[in-house]
């Protein structure tokens, strides 16, 4: 309105027109160039001020992104020295944000600030969680470097330590033998205790309780009154195993004949009767000193074993006779894909009648899958010192199959008692059942028919059911 | 749409899963890696874990690594390598420890971590684990010398 009234004036004054430009422009144009100039004035300072934020910003993020650059060296490094750990790959979506962040930087400064300020704090909780995992990393390491020396130690004492292991069977038999009725048996209690002494020295002893042993004596003039089952120490020695090959032993041990007089443990064994040829033709256990070599000719395996003893017959304290037993097994494992061990066994000795006894064995166990074939045969010759020599013949082949937690055994013995007397063949047929309830507990049911050639002597039939149990199995 | 294309997302990823786990599956027999031998027949194994053979080539005498008898991972080994059930040989241990009549028995641990830790530090040592469980440890100092492709029982 101002300006338009100041027309008019000028249109009205055209000879004063000069003159009125200037009040003109002294009126409204001046005061609004400096106006400008001032607005100016202000946003080039704003922009100054923003120039100089965004500077400040992107040094702040070049540092950023030396630092990740630095993590992900250290992440590295820290998945290679801890590579048992499962390490996090450098986040890479950090990497990204602070990428992100930097193009930012050519919009807005307001952009920029609102982007920079959470990616700062993620990189400082990301090396807090890095320190804290590392931490973490060497505790859990401590921790296991800890529990393994512990567990050294513990396995330490325990083999130091005397170890308790046995097996115990009890049995129910039904049998139409003369003489004999059905009833329970207390079978077998044997105990056996172990010492590692010092390195490579070693005690170990069996004390065998058959048929519940009972022992009373008379108060009055302390004679025994009452003697019940068997108390006996089976095995005792001490033993020397510097090596894998070799090891020796003194005292008294199962004597190495066959396969079934060292291994007839009955939570072991498919049967509670023993082969006929056991307790016959060799004695069961031996005093003296065994030496036992095994070498390894290609993958193949032989086992030898050689003692000397007092021989049968004779107690733990002393010989009764002047001769000494020796003998020796030979056991070889072919190179097979199975088990299949097969060997021969010799004992010679001349016993407190005088008579020299040579008793010889081969035995075999052939095992293909859950198959297994064991079978053993002996042959003693026995010379009497003023009498015609006479010999004992013995054998027997068992065959098993493991069925899942049942295993069938089937055997056939057989023995021959001084084969110059007729009439003197004994057999015996056996079947039997077993159920493994668990590896250390063991069900039985068997059947054994026994035939005699000598009409004397009653053929009989028996019916066993037994249970068996291992304990500690060292 | 969303819903075919996680349908679509699951179907392509499903068997990529699966054979990966079937990679994973089956068991692995270790040494340590100083021992001169990179690879063992099934039947060396066998004599091995029977103490058939008790030293290795390099004349130590061998240290064998056990799972218990319940664990899958020997229930495969035991059934693929010896040929029995796990039970049946923890049996036939046992009666050889018994009777002290066991030359060079096998150390049973609990752990396949343990056998994987034992084997990594002695050279004579020979162990089996699973595959998994070898991945998952990135295993050292140890290399693997036969493997058994199958399936764990459960």
């Amino acid at each position: 309105m101002l300006f338009q009234s100041f027309l008019r004036a000028c249109q009205c004054n055209r000879d004063r027109l000069g003159p009125c430009f200037i009040v003109g422009f002294l009126l409204f144009v001046a005061p609004s160039q400096a106006l400008c100039d001032e607005r100016i004035d202000r946003i080039e300072k704003t922009l100054k001020l923003m120039q100089q934020k965004i500077e400040a910003l992107s040094l702040e993020n070049r540092q950023l992104k030396e630092k990740v650059q630095v993590m992900e060296a250290a992440s590295k490094q820290r998945g290679h020295i801890l590579q048992a750990v499962t390490t996090p790959p450098p986040d890479s979506s950090k990497v990204n944000t602070s990428n992100h962040s930097t193009s930012s930087l050519a919009g807005t400064a307001g952009d920029v600030v609102a982007t920079e300020i959470p990616s700062t704090v993620k990189e400082t909780e990301s090396n807090d969680e890095a320190a804290d995992e590392k931490f973490s990393m060497d505790a859990f390491q401590e921790r296991v470097r800890e529990l393994e020396s512990s567990q050294e130690e513990t396995i330490s004492r325990l083999d130091s330590s005397v170890k308790v292991g046995g097996y115990a069977s009890v049995e129910y038999g039904f049998t139409n033998d003369r003489g004999r009725s059905s009833g329970f048996r207390v079978r077998n209690f044997s105990l056996f205790f172990s010492k590692a002494i010092q390195k490579n020295w070693q005690l170990f002893s069996e004390l065998e309780f058959e048929d519940a042993p009972f022992i009373q004596s008379n108060p009055n003039n302390n004679a025994i009154s009452t003697v019940q089952g068997k108390f006996l120490v089976e095995q005792m020695y001490i033993k020397y195993h510097p090596s894998v090959r070799w090891d020796i032993v003194a005292g008294r041990y199962l004597t190495p004949f066959g396969i079934w007089n060292v291994y007839h443990y009955d939570p072991y064994v498919p049967t509670q009767r023993r082969p006929l040829m056991l307790r016959v033709l060799f004695p069961v256990f031996s005093d003296g000193i065994r030496l036992r070599y095994s070498f390894n000719p290609g993958l193949a395996l032989i086992n030898s074993e050689f003692y000397l003893a007092n021989g049968t017959g004779n107690p733990g304290r002393f010989d009764r006779n002047v001769s000494k037993a020796i003998g020796g097994k030979i056991n070889i494992t072919p190179n097979l894909l199975t088990d299949m061990n097969f060997g021969a066994s010799i004992f010679r000795d001349k016993d407190n009648l005088n008579v020299a006894r040579t008793t010889y064995g081969l035995h075999l166990l052939a095992r293909y899958h859950d198959l297994a074939l064991q079978a053993e045969f002996a042959h003693r010759v026995n010379n009497p010192l003023n009498a015609v020599s006479f010999r004992d013949v013995s054998a027997y082949a068992q065959l098993s199959y493991d069925l899942d937690r049942w295993t069938l055994a089937a055997r056939y013995d057989w023995l021959n008692v001084n084969s110059r007397l007729p009439l003197s063949n004994s057999y015996r047929y056996t079947g039997a059942v077993n159920y493994h309830f668990w590896h250390n507990v063991i069900g039985k049911i068997e059947y054994n028919r026994n035939r005699f050639d000598n009409p004397v002597i009653k053929d009989f039939q028996e019916v066993i059911l037994s249970l068996a149990v291992a304990i500690g199995d060292f | 749409m969303r819903f075919f294309l996680i349908l679509l997302s699951l179907f392509l990823l499903h068997p990529l899963g699966a054979a990966s786990a079937a990679e994973d599956s089956g068991v692995v027999v270790i040494v340590n890696s100083k021992n001169e031998l990179n690879q063992l027949s099934r039947r060396t194994i066998f004599r091995l874990y029977s103490n058939y053979k008790l030293e290795w080539g390099f004349g130590e005498s061998v240290i064998l690594y056990d799972l218990l008898p319940t664990n899958p991972v020997r229930k495969l080994f035991s059934r693929q390598v010896l040929g029995r059930d796990a039970s049946r040989v923890a049996e036939r241990w046992a009666h050889m420890k018994i009777t002290n009549q066991a030359i060079n028995p096998p150390i049973v641990l609990k752990s396949e971590w343990m056998i994987i830790r034992k084997v990594s530090r002695q050279k004579n040592a020979i162990g089996y684990v699973s595959l998994r469980a070898f991945k998952s440890r990135r295993a050292r100092n140890v290399k693997i010398v036969y493997t058994i492709q199958a399936e764990l029982p459960e």
